[in-house]
C-alpha cells in the first residue's frame, strides 16, 4: 500500500477532492473488530493487529489549554460496518486531517491505537493510521452501524430508516388478538435484537405507588431487558412482559401475624420470572394487573427464586413493591403469546415424573369435586379429567382448588395445559399445579385441529393407557389384554393415587375366570315398576308395594338381581357383585321368574343355580375404591359376561407362550 | 391317562413316535369299512385302521392309537366332537408343545 499519507508538512492549504461516483469504497471494513476491542478489557491496544475503519465524521476540537492552535485535536466518529465507536487522533496525526486527506465516509487503516474507557463510553485513541482513500469524496456509508453504547444516538445519515418504532405500530405481521392463549411458532421465531427505545407511551397512564395515580410520563425513553438478562445486583431496568398465571389473593396467619399476598408470571421471548407481590402492592397492583395483557415493568426487586414453588426455570423471582412502576403497553406485538410446547400423550413416558410439560388435548371425561384433607388439616377440593389426543393415549389429569370447583364442562372440550407437572400413578397421569396455565377451548389451530379429529374419530376411538390394561371408557365395554385375579390385587387395581384420595375413576379390566360360588340370599330386591323411578327399591307395606320417588304403590315390585358371586382363575380367587342384566345371563331366568320359582318349587330353584356354576367365561370387571367405613376399599363389580371365544382365546395364549419362550 | 407318554401329533410327527400311542386330532376326509382317512392338523394325511365297533364318521376326531412301522395308526379309542375346529391354532399348541416335552411328560 503507498504511502498518501505523508503530505508536505508545510502545506496547509487543501488539495482538491477528488469527487467518486457515490459508492462504497474498495476497501473491506475490519468488521466486528470494535465491539471486540470494547469487550478486550479497559486499555486494549493494538497488539491485536490493524484495524480498517469507515470514517463517518470529523470534528475539530478544541483543548482548553494554555498552549497555541497547533493543539487542536480531532475527534472522528468510525464505524466498522456493524458499530460505530468514538475516537481522538493523537496531536502528531493532525496534519493528515487538516489537510482534509481525511474524508467523509473514507477509509482508514489504523495501525496503532490505544482504548480508553470515559465514563461508560470507549474512546480509540489514533496514535497512527494509513488513509487508504486519501482526498475521495463521495463514498457511501457502509452498512448500518450502530453505536456499543445503549445510550449514545446511533449514525444518523439521513437513509437510516426510523429507529424509534411509533407506539401501537406493529412490525411483525398482525398478530392475533391479545385476549386469550393464542400461540403461533412463528411469533417464537421473532427476535426482536435491537433494544427498543419506547417512550413508555401506552395509552395508559403508568401506574405505581409513588405518586396517587396522576404521574408525569417517565424521561429519556428506557432501554428494555430480556427478563433472562434480570439479576439482583442490578436494578435500573425496566422490561417489557406479558402477565400469565395471575394466582388469587392469599391471606396468611402466622404468630398471629397477618398478611396477602398474590403473584404471577412474566414471560417475554428471552424468558419467565415469577413476581410476588405483598401486602400493600396487593392494592396497588392486584386489581389492575390483567393476564394475556402486556406491561412496562421497573423497580422491582429480584432475588433468587424459591424452587419449591417456582416452576419457571428462572434462577430468579421478582418481588414488586409500592415504588414498582408498571405501565399498560399497548405495543405489545414483539411479546409472545404463551409460548406452548406441546408433547403427545403418548410420549409421555419419556418424561419423568415431577418433571412439567405443555400438552393440548381432548378431555373425554369430566369426573365430579371430591374433596379430599391434606396432611395440614386443610380440605382441598380435587376433580379428575380423562383426556386424550391423536397419538392414541388417553391420560388421568388431576385439577385442584378453584380450577377444580369451576371446570364443569361435559361437552369435551379442547383443553390446553402448559406447565402440567407429570406423576406416576396409573404409568404416567398429569396434575395441575400452581403454576400451571389452564385454558378450555383456547382460539389456537392446534386446538381447532384437535376438535376437528375428536368430533370426527376421536370419540368413538378406543385409547391406551400407560397401565397396559383396559383404558377407561364410559361405555364399560374395554378392549385389552386379558388380566388375571391376582393381578387384580397385585396391581391396585381401582385404587388411587394417594392413600387419602378416592380415585374418581375405576379402571376396567378383562378376566377369563369361573363360577365357582353364588350367593343364594338376598340374591334380589324389589324395585319400583315404574321406569322413570330408575329402579328404586321400594318398601313393603301391607299388600302393595310404595316408591318415594314416584309417589304410587304397586301390588307387586320389579325383582332385580343385585347377586354376590365368587369367581376364581388359574391364579386366585375373587368376590364379585353382579347386577340385573349380567346376573340374568348368568342364571338364565330374570329375578322375577327365580323368586316365584323359589317359592314354588325350592328343588327347581337350586337346580337352576346349580346349572349357573362352574362355567367360564371372559369377565368384564370394573375396580372401583370406595369409602366404607372409613376405609378404602377397592370394589369389584361384573360389567359384562362374554362367553369365551375359544380360538381367539387360544390365540391370544399362543402369544403369549411365544413372547415367554422368546425371552428365554 | 395311562402310564405310558401319549403325545399329542400331526402327521409330520409320526415318524418320530413309531411304536407309540398317541392322540391326532383331524378332520375325516375319507372313511370305509376297515380305515380312515384324517387330515390332520399340519394338513398332512393320515392312515387310520379302524378297530372293531369304531365309532368314527364324519367330522372332527380325536383318535387315540399306536402308530405303526408304516406310519399308520392302528385305533384304539376315538372321540367325536360336535364342532368345527381351528386347525392352524391347535397346530401351533403342537408344535409349541413338542418344544418343551417335559412339561408334558412326553419323552
Amino acid at each position: 500500500m503507498s504511502d498518501f499519507q505523508q503530505a508536505p508538512p508545510a502545506q496547509t492549504a487543501q488539495q482538491p477532492l477528488v469527487e467518486v461516483a457515490p459508492q462504497l469504497p474498495p476497501h473491506a471494513l475490519s468488521a466486528g473488530t470494535l465491539r471486540a476491542i470494547a469487550a478486550a478489557g479497559p486499555e486494549s491496544n493494538s497488539a491485536a493487529g490493524e484495524v480498517t475503519l469507515q470514517v463517518l465524521s470529523i470534528k475539530k476540537v478544541a483543548q482548553n489549554t494554555a498552549q497555541a492552535a497547533s493543539q487542536e485535536r480531532f475527534r472522528l466518529l468510525l464505524s466498522d460496518g456493524i458499530n460505530t465507536m468514538q475516537a481522538m487522533v493523537a496531536t502528531q496525526q493532525n496534519d493528515h486531517l487538516r489537510s482534509g486527506a481525511v474524508t467523509k465516509n473514507g477509509v482508514i487503516k489504523i495501525t496503532k491505537y490505544v482504548c480508553n474507557s470515559l465514563s461508560s463510553k470507549k474512546i480509540l485513541i489514533i496514535i497512527h493510521f494509513d488513509n487508504l482513500t486519501p482526498f475521495h469524496s463521495g463514498y457511501l456509508m457502509v452498512g448500518n452501524p450502530s453505536s456499543l453504547d445503549e445510550n449514545a444516538p446511533a449514525a444518523a445519515p439521513a437513509a437510516q430508516p426510523a429507529q424509534q418504532p411509533i407506539p401501537g405500530m406493529q412490525q411483525q405481521p398482525a398478530a392475533a388478538p391479545m385476549a386469550g392463549f393464542v400461540s403461533s411458532h412463528q411469533q417464537l421465531q421473532q427476535q426482536h435484537q435491537q433494544p427498543a427505545s419506547y417512550g413508555g407511551r401506552g395509552g395508559n397512564m403508568p401506574y405505581g405507588g409513588t405518586s396517587a395515580g396522576a404521574q408525569t410520563q417517565q424521561g429519556p425513553p428506557a432501554a428494555i431487558f430480556p427478563i433472562k438478562s434480570l439479576n439482583p445486583y442490578q436494578n435500573k431496568w425496566t422490561i417489557k412482559a406479558r402477565v400469565i398465571n395471575k394466582s388469587d389473593v392469599r391471606t396468611w396467619n402466622k404468630n398471629g401475624r397477618e398478611g396477602r399476598l398474590f403473584s404471577f408470571t412474566l414471560a417475554d421471548e428471552s424468558g419467565e420470572i415469577r413476581v410476588t407481590g405483598f401486602n400493600d402492592s396487593v392494592n396497588l397492583f392486584y386489581e389492575r394487573l390483567q393476564e394475556g395483557q402486556v406491561y412496562l415493568v421497573s423497580k422491582a426487586s429480584i432475588k433468587a427464586a424459591n424452587r419449591m414453588f417456582n416452576n419457571t426455570g428462572n434462577d430468579y423471582e421478582m418481588t414488586i413493591e409500592t415504588g414498582t412502576v408498571i405501565e399498560l403497553c399497548e405495543d405489545s406485538g414483539s411479546v409472545p403469546q404463551m409460548k406452548l410446547n406441546t408433547l403427545e400423550l403418548a410420549r409421555l413416558m419419556e418424561v419423568e415424573k415431577d418433571a412439567n410439560v405443555d400438552v393440548i388435548a381432548v378431555v373425554r371425561e369430566c369426573g365430579p369435586i371430591g374433596e379430599i384433607v391434606t396432611k395440614a388439616g386443610k380440605s382441598l377440593k380435587k376433580r379428575e379429567l380423562i383426556i386424550v389426543d391423536e397419538s392414541g393415549f388417553s391420560v388421568r389429569l388431576t385439577l385442584w382448588g378453584r380450577q377444580a370447583e369451576t371446570f364443569e364442562h361435559s361437552d369435551n372440550p379442547v383443553i390446553c395445559i402448559k406447565g402440567a407437572r407429570v406423576g406416576d400413578f396409573g404409568g404416567r397421569s398429569l396434575s395441575v399445579s400452581m403454576g400451571s396455565t389452564l385454558s378450555v377451548n383456547p382460539p389456537m389451530n392446534e386446538a381447532y385441529r384437535l376438535r376437528g379429529w375428536y368430533d370426527s374419530k376421536g370419540s368413538s376411538m378406543d385409547f391406551r393407557t400407560f397401565s397396559g390394561g383396559a383404558g377407561s371408557s364410559s361405555s364399560g365395554s374395554s378392549r385389552g389384554e386379558i388380566k388375571t385375579i391376582s393381578q387384580i390385587r397385585d396391581e391396585n387395581l381401582g385404587m388411587g393415587e394417594k392413600a387419602s384420595c378416592i380415585c374418581a375413576f375405576p379402571d376396567y379390566v378383562r378376566i377369563r375366570a369361573s363360577i365357582a360360588f353364588l350367593r343364594k340370599e338376598n340374591l334380589w330386591y324389589p324395585a319400583c315398576p315404574n321406569e322413570a323411578c330408575k329402579n328404586k327399591k321400594v318398601v313393603e307395606m301391607g299388600s302393595e308395594w310404595r316408591c318415594e320417588r314416584c309417589n304410587n304403590s304397586y301390588p307387586r315390585p320389579n325383582y332385580r338381581y343385585i347377586m354376590s358371586l365368587s369367581v376364581t382363575d388359574y391364579t386366585g380367587q375373587t368376590w364379585l357383585q353382579a347386577f340385573n342384566e349380567t346376573a340374568e345371563k348368568l342364571i338364565g331366568k330374570t329375578a322375577n321368574e327365580m323368586n316365584e320359582l323359589r317359592e314354588q318349587n325350592e328343588a327347581a330353584f337350586n337346580a337352576i343355580i346349580e346349572e349357573a356354576l362352574f362355567k367360564q367365561y371372559t369377565m368384564v370387571v370394573r375396580a372401583k375404591a370406595e369409602n366404607y367405613q372409613d376405609e378404602n376399599k377397592v370394589r369389584l363389580s361384573l360389567q359384562e359376561l362374554i362367553p369365551i371365544d375359544h380360538v381367539s382365546a387360544s390365540r391370544e395364549m399362543i402369544e403369549t407362550i411365544t413372547a415367554i419362550l422368546g425371552r428365554i | 391317562m395311562g402310564a405310558e407318554a401319549t403325545p399329542r401329533i400331526n402327521s409330520a410327527l409320526l415318524q418320530k413316535n413309531v411304536g407309540r400311542p398317541v392322540r391326532l386330532v383331524g378332520k375325516v376326509i375319507g372313511l370305509n369299512a376297515t380305515h380312515a382317512f384324517i387330515e390332520a392338523s399340519d394338513r398332512g394325511q393320515v392312515n387310520v385302521q379302524l378297530t372293531a365297533g369304531s365309532i368314527i364318521r364324519q367330522g372332527v376326531v380325536e383318535v387315540l392309537g399306536r402308530v405303526n412301522p408304516d406310519l399308520s395308526i392302528a385305533e384304539m379309542s376315538s372321540f367325536m366332537f360336535q364342532e368345527d375346529y381351528d386347525c392352524d391354532t391347535y397346530n401351533r399348541m403342537v408344535t409349541l408343545a413338542h418344544s418343551q416335552p417335559e412339561l408334558f411328560g412326553w419323552a
